[in-house]
């Protein structure tokens, strides 16, 4: 998607430099004609090049929107595949936002919550304790 | 190349009626007007961007004792907007060790010996952030000066376009600054009218080529916000009058008759 | 911070914002850049203005927001619509005259 982003940029780059030479080179031969003459006053833009810019306006507005990508994240269990969510923003609401964080385990503020001095060590040893405990009753 | 400008365009306005008349201008002219002053005013912005953030301030610390003293008054109040979310007990111990520690003032800031509000020359803070939005105001205003006296000094003197609108005629003393005439449509403008013009429609060019740099300041946003300063309520008597609303505040649990409001909703 | 409603927020706030102002800037910039090849007067190049600016505004919801803006904006019509009215305006006007005195 965002190949073709590009590639339409460029080519509606093309289409309205194109464009604007194509009118310039017209208003310079316009202005060369006689001031009063009749055939000066009906004379308008080409309708080619009146399509062309238009089409070349209209082409960069679809690539810029086609250079919007769905959101994406890898799953920590399952199968190791990009799974592609269905929406190209995210989500304002904390309890929408935070579902890719709260499915992989993923603590935004994890470099002050686990910073040595907030951990509460007597806990965590006990629950290493009961760990190996239970892991050792298991093996036997 | 004005003044041949000049005499080419004196030729053929000295036939033609008031309204819109058709002024032959040299190409060039606009090639070598439109197109500098462009340039020069996206890189002078881009060059402000810059310097911007390398004069920015530092993000600014609270020092702990002060953050302590806000947090346990936030912590009263948080109790007396949402206490009927606790049971009866829960709110009750946490209200009577509230008041303990507020009227006792355990938390409160030593002030220096005066006790008066700090000038804001004197206070760190303040005064940093004075300093940090008068140099945002300067770096601003200096570009646009020095420009401004740029573009009447070199491109001045002659007409340079045509403008898509019309305007009023109150525009042309301020749009045709070079050129003074009576008759001439407020819609052919100087050099100067490109560079009003751009003022006022860089931003979303700016946008476009500088989307790395952040132009909000972040680090202001994220500030805690302090309590005690000139003028505000000073902590001391917050959270006086927080322990005596906690004294007198009734707490109305939700967990109050909840067994009849499930029966009645459920039967 | 917004209404009773929704209680939390979050940073997607500013992304969100930041990307549609992306969208706007740039087609803003071309309509202008389109109007002045197109050697639009008054009116008609401000009447493009405002038919671009609120169909492009239309197609982002219906594309990007997937018919639901209020999930990715607080206040979706002020955001959308209102917000960067003023700033696409003078940028259209300047891409505008820009292209229509070089053309011209």
């Amino acid at each position: 998607m965002a190949l073709l982003s590009t590639i339409l940029i460029l080519f509606s780059s093309a289409l309205i430099l194109h464009s604007g030479f194509s009118s310039h080179e017209f208003h310079q031969l316009l202005k060369s004609l006689p001031q009063d003459s009749h055939s000066y006053l009906g004379h308008q833009l080409p309708k080619d090049i009146q399509y062309e810019a238009i089409a070349g306006i209209i082409t960069f507005t679809i690539a810029v929107f086609f250079s919007f990508k769905k959101l994406t994240y890898y799953p920590l269990q399952g199968p190791q595949k990009l799974i592609t969510l269905n929406h190209y923003l995210h989500e304002i609401r904390m309890n929408k936002a935070t579902n890719v964080d709260n499915l992989i385990g993923n603590d935004p503020y994890g470099e002050i919550n686990h910073t040595p001095n907030f951990i509460d060590i007597h806990a965590k040893r006990e629950e290493t304790k009961r760990w190996l405990e239970q892991n050792d009753k298991k093996e036997i | 190349m004005a003044l041949s400008v000049w005499s080419v365009w004196s030729l053929i306005t000295a036939g033609s009626a008031g309204a819109v008349a058709e002024l032959t201008l040299d190409p060039k002219l606009k090639y070598w007007v439109l197109l500098p002053i462009s340039i020069v005013m996206v890189l002078t912005g881009i060059l402000r961007q810059y310097i911007m953030d390398l004069i920015a301030p530092n993000t600014k610390g609270v020092p702990r004792v002060k953050l302590t003293e806000s947090q346990w008054i936030y912590k009263a109040q948080a109790l007396l907007a949402n206490g009927s979310n606790l049971s009866a007990e829960a709110f009750q111990l946490r209200k009577e060790h509230l008041i303990e520690v507020l009227a006792g003032g355990k938390y409160l800031v030593k002030l220096n010996t005066d006790g008066q509000a700090p000038s804001p020359l004197s206070d760190p803070n303040l005064s940093e952030n004075m300093f940090s939005m008068a140099k945002g105001n300067l770096a601003n205003f200096i570009p646009q000066t020095i420009i401004m006296w740029w573009v009447n000094h070199f491109f001045a003197g002659f007409v340079l376009m045509k403008l898509p609108f019309p305007l009023t005629p109150r525009f042309k003393e301020m749009l045709q600054s070079g050129v003074m005439t009576a008759d001439l449509d407020v819609r052919w403008v100087s050099s100067i009218s490109w560079y009003f013009i751009s003022v006022l429609g860089l931003n979303p060019v700016y946008n476009l080529l500088l989307s790395d740099t952040e132009s909000i300041d972040i680090n202001a946003a994220q500030q805690p916000p302090t309590m005690g300063g000139p003028g505000e309520p000073q902590p001391e008597a917050v959270m006086k009058g927080l322990a005596n609303d906690l004294t007198i505040a009734e707490n109305e649990s939700c967990f109050d008759d909840i067994e009849q409001r499930v029966l009645e909703k459920y039967s | 911070m917004s209404s009773i409603d929704e209680i939390t927020s979050s940073d997607y706030v500013l992304g969100n914002k930041k990307s549609l102002l992306w969208v706007q800037d740039s087609t803003a910039l071309v309509f202008g850049i389109g109007a002045g090849i197109l050697q639009l007067e008054s009116f008609k190049g401000f009447a493009m203005f405002v038919v671009g600016y609120l169909s492009v505004a239309l197609l982002y919801i219906i594309w990007i927001c997937r018919l639901q803006p209020a999930k990715y904006y607080q206040s979706p019509i002020n955001d959308i619509f209102i917000e960067s009215f003023v700033r696409e305006l003078t940028g259209y006007v300047m891409a505008w005259t820009f292209s229509y005195a070089l053309v011209g």
